[in-house]
């Protein structure tokens, strides 16, 4: 049994999945196998543009606006045992026409006036495609169900 | 491994056919019965193959490339049958050799034979 969070633009998503009644009352007939497809309906994923996977966009912790751009939005999907903390996260920035990005914590951020790396609490974020996602979703989801 | 089936098959898979022009292949699952993956390859006029309909999610599209640099259109969608969640990669030939390449797996092995679909999709060969 896995217990599934799913945050989109601030609302949250709580799923027990693979035990009797895991799933809220709209949802409790649909069978664990449709979880994959429920979570891809819920944050919406669907063909973006692809990225260069070279590309990266970083920013310092604390400054969220620096990289969360307008009309950005952000999703998380946390797979964990149930009431305990999650053991596998994906954290993406959706960016609609410039595609989704996956966002990591970096040990360097950009220099204000140089733009130079230089240690630091920092955020980077690199693209990845939706079908990279799909398979994550697979990977993590669909097998517990 | 060449069996005179328009894709390269890894060991494992068994190909069948063709029946009125579509060559099949699957790879068997555990209970010998249900495989986990299958992959057609049609001619380019063959209708949508099923699950493309209202409750099919269409997860990625793109352009991908195939053996010789032959142009495909790929969609990756997912959609239930049944009790179980199916993703289909869907590749679209283009060139001179037109032809509809799918590869349907339970969305339970997808991630495990991502690779493998991949490359058996790209070796398409006319």
């Amino acid at each position: 049994m896995i217990e599934i969070s799913v945050e989109v633009d601030g609302e949250q998503y709580r799923l027990t999945v693979g035990g009797a009644g895991g799933l809220p009352a709209p949802l409790e007939s649909l069978p664990d196998a449709m979880v994959p497809l429920l979570l891809a309906a819920l944050v919406e994923l669907g063909p973006r543009p692809t990225r260069n996977p070279q590309a990266v966009r970083m920013a310092k912790a604390g400054v969220p606006t620096v990289w969360v751009r307008a009309g950005e939005r952000r999703w998380r999907i946390a797979v964990g045992e149930p009431g305990g903390s999650p053991t596998c996260v994906l954290d993406i920035v959706d960016a609609a026409d410039e595609g989704l990005w996956t966002l990591h914590a970096s040990p360097v951020v950009p220099d204000d006036e140089t733009g130079d790396l230089v240690p630091g609490e920092g955020t980077v974020l690199r693209p990845i495609t939706s079908t990279d996602v799909w398979t994550w979703i697979s990977h993590h989801i669909a097998t517990c169900t | 491994m060449r069996t005179g089936f328009p894709l390269s098959l890894p060991d494992g898979w068994r190909a069948m056919g063709p029946t009125d022009g579509v060559h099949m292949a699957a790879l068997p699952g555990e209970d010998g019965e249900t495989p986990k993956a299958v992959v057609t390859v049609g001619p380019s006029d063959e209708p949508a193959p099923d699950g493309l309909d209202a409750m099919t999610l269409i997860l990625d599209e793109g352009e991908v490339r195939c053996r010789g640099g032959v142009p495909a259109r790929r969609l990756l969608t997912a959609h239930p049958q049944g009790e179980r969640c199916v993703t289909t990669e869907l590749w679209l030939v283009a060139g001179d050799a037109p032809a509809n390449l799918c590869a349907v797996v339970d969305t339970i092995y997808y991630a495990r034979l991502r690779p493998e679909l991949q490359r058996i999709l790209r070796s398409y060969r006319p």
